[in-house]
């Protein structure tokens, strides 16, 4: 009994500080959300741009949204706005970019921000099987859709790597085991 | 495929609920410790999946600690309060000792 205790506070003392416990654990992993407009086709006479905000890096600042409507991902700490603005104003778009010369350029082109605050990546706990998640926006363009805020994308897909399977067979054994513990103690009455 | 942290979250959790178990029950410690393998087993991979989903700890957490109320009263043969207290102390635990250890 006493081997087992020390064997127990042991365990607990050497492991915890390097491994990571439940869900809340601060040891975390970086997913990757993919922003998507799902009714881009809707404005055929639009061009939707990602502007990014924050650190500044040797990145591109404004990046046209393809037709897809999947929105460019820029660097980890980067907040992204997306401005509509008529096709034809996108050929005075900066090939060199500033952070000046696109606001002016924004500003002159009549732009209409329609997302903004969007993130591009966020944590995880590392035990997470979590590897990507898509997030889906219907946009408005009359109106601004807060992302980091108010507005809740229209659809969240959450994709996993292979560790979800290992995790759910884990789940279902136990729940087996469960079962038949259970099922046993039932049928000696 | 990274398992560890996977295998890492399930074998720190079964231990600590496996001492929560042992406090509070004090007999058969063979017997607590399978039960906390199994409970932990079925909902620490589940719950790391849901978070993909809900992205809300206290609500998984929640989740948890009902489901495991329930599987405690079964397995360990008490009644639901006893299973309660049981596993809320065991769920606060597991989710407090970590950031112990990180913090200090």
């Amino acid at each position: 009994m006493k081997l087992l205790k020390a064997l127990i506070v042991f365990l607990i003392l050497v492991i915890l500080p390097v491994i990571n416990a439940d869900i809340i654990m601060p040891g975390e992993k970086v997913v990757t959300i993919e922003n998507k407009i799902i009714n881009i086709n809707d404005f055929p006479d639009y061009a939707f741009i990602a502007v990014k905000s924050g650190p500044i890096s040797s990145e591109s600042i404004a990046e046209v949204v393809g037709v897809d409507g999947v929105i460019p991902n820029f660097y980890k700490f980067t907040s992204v706005s997306v401005y509509a603005l008529k096709k034809e104003k996108l050929a005075d778009l900066p090939a060199v970019q500033t952070p000046e010369n696109i606001e002016l350029f924004l500003l002159s082109s009549g732009a209409v921000k329609v997302i903004s605050g969007l993130q591009s990546y966020k944590t995880v706990p590392d035990s997470s099987p979590q590897s990507v998640e898509t997030k889906n926006y219907v946009v408005n363009l009359n109106k601004t859709i807060n992302a980091d805020e108010t507005t809740q994308p229209d659809s969240i897909s959450p994709q996993f790597d292979e560790t979800l399977y290992i995790g759910l067979t884990i789940s279902i054994i136990a729940l087996i085991g469960i079962a038949f513990i259970l099922y046993n103690r039932r049928a000696r009455k | 495929m990274n398992l560890i942290p996977l295998f890492a979250a399930l074998l720190i959790t079964i231990i600590i609920e496996f001492v929560v178990y042992f406090i509070i029950v004090r007999k058969n410690p063979q017997e607590l410790l399978l039960y906390s393998v199994l409970i932990n087993s079925f909902t620490n991979p589940l719950a790391n999946i849901a978070n993909g989903f809900l992205s809300n700890f206290l609500l998984i957490e929640a989740i948890v600690i009902i489901v495991e109320i329930l599987l405690i009263n079964a397995l360990f043969k008490i009644d639901y309060k006893k299973a309660a207290l049981i596993s809320v102390l065991a769920n606060i635990v597991s989710a407090i000792i970590p950031f112990i250890f990180i913090f200090f």
